[in-house]
């Protein structure tokens, strides 16, 4: 997986766990706010409507409070007033005291008046409060008449629930004695309470369930309630919307939306600087040691100036990418050297070898020549010359001669025989030697090389010696060729710009370029070496690359131009020089194919 | 005492041209039937002979064209009785082991035979070979192409030295006794 997806996925996996944490955080910590605020409203909720009960109660007693303390009522309890009811109790009179119910008890209990208005039709229908001619003697409301104040309760009607206040029936100055208990009633307007106290309620049968409860919609609170015997008479049923805890909530959620949005953001904003501080340089540092890894060449990365951990790991590279070239090139030239030097040990093995036969048949050819038969021969033919030569020696001298020359005649076959065998061990010692030669002519393989690399190094060498210039082409100057013998023809080159120099006795400078050329039609390169040296005679311009030439005997300049001549036909280049002449400095000029011709050829 | 010890010749070398050189230098060529009558003419009518064979020059000469050969050779030598006084020994003999560790393998067998070590190019110093195989007293370099005379003295010399040397340790060990 590629880093910058790891690091967007690192950044994904935070944003996720901060945004499962902080919904856990709000939920645990904001949301028992809101419920106990929505508890609170509840609560506050049933106390209005308990309390908009009790204000109508109370209303409703002080109206019964002022009709029952009036000298009229009295006097009406008592016998007169004949139109006390056509002038109190009509439907205009109770609208107008906001009651439905109008009803005198005397002492014992006898309902006097039982009158009243259903107000919530068109036309006001007559309605009765008790409907019976007497209440029980001990009866709430009889009773009543025995004390001297107004008191309320809730009444069961036919029409409905109602309010009621009662209270004794004294005079004006409220003396008595109390001749009975006038009671007001009013219908309990569900409707107008809801309006007036903004909290929706309902007042139910007491048998009726109640759910009492928390809904996710609702919260539902009930209270008893009780006539003005004290009995259960109905519930009062408050209903509360959620709606705090509904806005708690969505309020959590909106946090939660902001914060991931916020972090979605933050994460395109953090992989942008990511990758422009570190992914995107990491990725340069990934190409470029890939292709090292496929073309295997060294080339140092471009340089870092942001000055963090990557452009030290960068220059680190560079500096092992630059000794471990290095290394690979001194290892090159080693093993080029080593395989010559084991080549060339070869060779004096296998002719030394050769020669050994040789060597012995001569040595064996030699030591014929010393053989004493041979010089007794002599002696022999001498001796029989003489003619006072007894005959018995005579003839013994003679048998000597004919086996000698038996002998020799042996010999000589022997001899050439042995000169035979000769020729064919030295026809052996040429062939190794063809032998050598032909490997010697095998030339390194070639590589893609980079001129102004392998210029950079040559001037390394010879940077102590003379004020060293380099001109080179802008872009790379590669050519495929051997890069060993390439680097020796170079280091031969400027060492020899630095000899001319020397020789002069006095300080010089030497300029090498490179630029793109043309060489029959193919494009080039010529790397040209210049020194302000002793400069070159013009009859020697062309002389100067044979064997053996050298203006210096003691330098090795000579055979090191015929080489380097030699290596550049090789490579299917050129070398030469120009000068102005003796003292006018000197420029020699290496001009190489791009490609060689027969690998040109080849490919 | 023993009356004379068997002077014998080992020559490793994995060119069969180079055993036909050592042959022409050290073989003695028996001498012919009308040899043997020149020599008798010449001897009485002159006082010399005209045969050049030296009477010193060993006779027993084993060749051998591989490093694992020569040690195989010495040992069955040390086996019979009949040790090597001179092994004549090139230093490269492809595709068996080289003439440092055949020399090596051959001291550990043999303490007293003389390494003629003879090559046109070693592969390893002489100091090298030295300490690789030791008893320096008895190792010696002969450079190839070699002179006739030179490996023909070296093939008296070195195997009469030898035997005084082996008669001396005999006597020197019977003292012991």
């Amino acid at each position: 997986m590629r880093i910058v997806y790891k690091i967007n996925l690192a950044l994904a996996a935070a944003v996720a766990a901060s945004a499962l944490l902080n919904y856990g955080a709000l939920h645990l910590t904001v949301m028992p706010s809101f419920l106990a605020l929505e508890s609170q409203s509840a609560e506050r909720n049933q106390s209005r409507a308990l309390e908009a009960i009790e204000l109508e109660k109370d209303q409703v007693a002080n109206s019964s409070g002022d009709y029952a303390f009036w000298d009229d009522t009295y006097e009406f309890m008592t016998g007169g007033q004949p139109d006390y009811v056509e002038k109190n109790v009509n439907p205009e009179s109770l609208q107008t005291l906001g009651i439905n119910y109008f009803a005198l008890i005397d002492a014992t209990g006898k309902v006097v008046l039982d009158a009243g208005y259903d107000f919530s039709r068109d036309e006001a229908t007559p309605a009765q409060l008790f409907g019976r001619p007497a209440v029980a003697s001990d009866d709430v409301f009889t009773e009543a008449a025995k004390g001297s104040d107004p008191a309320s309760g809730l009444i069961q009607t036919t029409l409905g629930l109602a309010t009621g206040g009662y209270a004794p029936v004294l005079r004006s100055d409220r003396s008595g004695p109390a001749v009975g208990t006038l009671v007001f009633g009013r219908l309990v307007d569900l409707d107008q309470l809801k309006t007036a106290t903004k909290v929706n309620f309902d007042i139910v049968p007491v048998d009726q369930g109640v759910s009492g409860q928390t809904s996710d919609v609702a919260i539902d609170l009930s209270t008893r309630l009780l006539d003005v015997r004290g009995q259960p008479i109905g519930q009062l049923v408050s209903h509360t919307t959620r709606d705090v805890s509904a806005a708690g909530r969505n309020a959590i959620w909106a946090a939660l939306g902001l914060l991931i949005v916020g972090g979605v953001l933050l994460i395109g904003v953090l992989a942008m600087i990511i990758n422009w501080i570190a992914v995107r340089r990491i990725e340069k540092m990934r190409a470029h040691l890939m292709a090292v890894g496929q073309t295997g060449d060294l080339v140092p990365m471009a340089e870092d100036t942001a000055g963090d951990e990557l452009s030290e790991a960068l220059a680190s590279f560079n500096v092992m990418a630059a000794q471990l070239s290095e290394l690979r090139d001194k290892l090159r030239r080693k093993d080029y050297e080593h395989g010559a030097a084991e080549q060339a040990a070869g060779l004096l093995h296998n002719v030394r070898n050769a020669m050994s036969p040789i060597a012995t048949i001569a040595w064996e050819l030699a030591q014929v020549d010393t053989n004493s038969g041979r010089q007794n021969l002599g002696k022999a033919l001498q001796q029989l010359s003489q003619p006072e030569l007894e005959p018995q020696r005579a003839a013994k001298l003679n048998q000597f001669v004919a086996l000698t020359a038996t002998q020799l005649l042996e010999e000589d076959d022997a001899r050439r025989q042995d000169l035979t065998a000769m020729a064919d061990m030295i026809r052996h010692v040429e062939d190794i030697l063809k032998e050598f030669d032909a490997d010697a002519d095998a030339s390194p393989p070639s590589e893609m090389l980079d001129l102004r690399s392998c210029v950079k190094h040559a001037a390394d060498m010879v940077s102590r010696r003379a004020e060293v210039t380099l001109e080179l082409a802008d872009r790379g100057a590669h050519v495929m060729a051997p890069k060993t013998t390439v680097e020796q023809l170079l280091a031969n080159l400027v060492v020899n710009a630095a000899e001319a120099i020397e020789a002069t006795g006095k300080e010089g400078r030497i300029k090498i370029g490179v630029k793109p050329c043309e060489l029959g039609g193919a494009p080039a390169f010529d790397v040209s070496v210049s020194d302000t040296g002793e400069g070159i005679a013009p009859d020697l311009l062309e002389t100067m690359f044979q064997r053996g030439f050298s203006t210096r005997p003691s330098q090795s300049r000579g055979l090191g131009l015929h080489w380097c001549a030699n290596a550049a036909n090789a490579m299917g280049g050129r070398l030469f020089a120009e000068s102005g002449g003796i003292g006018q400095g000197a420029t020699l000029h290496l001009i190489l194919p791009v490609v060689q011709a027969a690998l040109e050829g080849a490919a | 005492m023993r009356a004379s010890l068997e002077r014998r010749i080992l020559v490793a070398d994995d060119d069969l041209q180079l055993h036909d050189a050592y042959r022409r230098v050290l073989g003695a060529q028996a001498p012919s039937e009308a040899n043997s009558d020149l020599d008798a003419l010449s001897l009485e009518l002159f006082g010399d002979s005209a045969a050049n064979v030296s009477p010193d020059m060993p006779t027993d000469i084993v060749y051998c064209r591989q490093g694992e050969d020569a040690v195989a050779a010495v040992a069955q030598s040390r086996h019979e009785g009949r040790p090597f006084a001179i092994l004549f020994l090139d230093m490269r003999m492809p595709p068996g082991i080289d003439g440092l560790e055949t020399a090596r393998r051959v001291r550990l067998i043999d303490t007293d035979v003389n390494i003629v070590v003879v090559t046109g190019y070693s592969d390893h110093k002489p100091a090298e070979i030295t300490a690789a195989v030791g008893r320096p007293e008895r190792l010696f370099y002969l450079l190839k192409p070699f002179d006739g005379d030179e490996l023909r003295q070296l093939a008296i010399a070195l195997p009469i030295r030898w035997a005084c040397d082996m008669n001396s340790a005999e006597q020197l060990a019977r003292l012991v006794v």
